[in-house]
């Protein structure tokens, strides 16, 4: 017994060494593959993001992204660096990023359904309303 | 008997007490407790439309309600003797503290006893939780007001 919890310990330790690039997955309601990519690189650089999501939709990038868990104390500066950098690529874009783990969550279902125009122009309206609640 | 002398032959008699082992098991205790509020903002955040910021709000409510309802049940108290600390300083002790002193006090009537008595044990949580609170956020006002960090 001993033994087997020694072994699940050393386990669950090394499972946290696995260098895993983060998992990014990007909607683009016009489907133009140059900027999908784009977005993708920035996300594939930086070791400190776990996981990121996207969509374009009518000159507006919604991003959401999750941050390694030895980097969640500075969840929001990696964020504001993230928004930063996207904001200069997408200089035409209206951005808008977010590390809320209710808002990735949400993103990936709007990925998911992969809805028409009008619905992820309401997705979108509530998605940002949700992210401004503050009580 | 002087004092010294006196202190010295109670540490003789008196069984040692097992720190490391009280340790982990208040440590477990609490792990498994805050987990417990983990999963539940978990759920708020999944099946409400609350977000990791405001999941926090209903998850401590729903932590205190539970944990009055087990101090009701005489559940709590077996948690406290088991874990110790690690029961009581998460939120769910303040539950505990309120209800187990209105419970003490019920016969002494509703308003002279559990009235009186419910806040005995959490209301100094409330006076310097509260205040801690004001001290906290005025620094914090001020490092905002001179540039040093953001809300």
């Amino acid at each position: 017994m001993k033994k087997f919890g020694l072994l699940s310990c050393m386990l669950l330790l090394l499972a946290g060494c696995s260098d895993e690039k983060p998992q990014v997955s990007i909607y683009h309601v016009d489907d133009d593959q140059e900027e999908v990519e784009m977005l993708k690189e920035v996300f594939h650089d930086n070791m400190k993001i776990s996981e990121a999501s996207g969509v374009f939709f009518d000159h507006q990038l919604v991003v959401s992204l999750q941050v390694e868990p030895l980097s969640k104390f500075s969840k929001e500066k990696i964020a504001n660096s993230i928004e930063k950098e996207v904001k200069s690529l997408f200089p035409d874009h209206e951005v808008f990023v977010s590390s809320d783990l209710k808002i990735t969550w949400e993103l990936k279902k709007i990925i998911e359904k992969q809805p028409t125009e009008d619905a992820l122009k309401k997705d979108l309206d509530e998605l940002r309303a949700l992210a401004k609640e503050n009580t | 008997m002087d004092p010294n002398s006196y202190q010295q032959t109670v540490d003789e008699i008196a069984p040692k007490r097992p720190v490391l082992k009280n340790c982990l098991k208040a440590f477990v205790t609490g792990g498994i407790i805050c987990s417990v509020g983990q999963l539940i903002s978990y759920v708020y955040m999944y099946f409400f439309s609350f977000t990791e910021r405001t999941a926090s709000n209903p998850t401590v409510a729903t932590m205190v309600f539970i944990s009055m309802l087990l101090t009701g049940f005489g559940i709590y108290k077996k948690i406290g003797q088991f874990g110790g600390a690690g029961s009581a300083v998460p939120v769910t002790g303040f539950g505990n503290a309120v209800i187990s002193a209105a419970i003490e006090h019920k016969s002494e009537g509703f308003i002279l006893g559990v009235g009186v008595n419910m806040f005995k044990l959490a209301g100094p949580v409330i006076v310097y939780g509260t205040f801690s609170a004001f001290v906290v956020t005025l620094i914090k006002t001020i490092l905002v007001k001179m540039g040093v960090i953001s809300w």
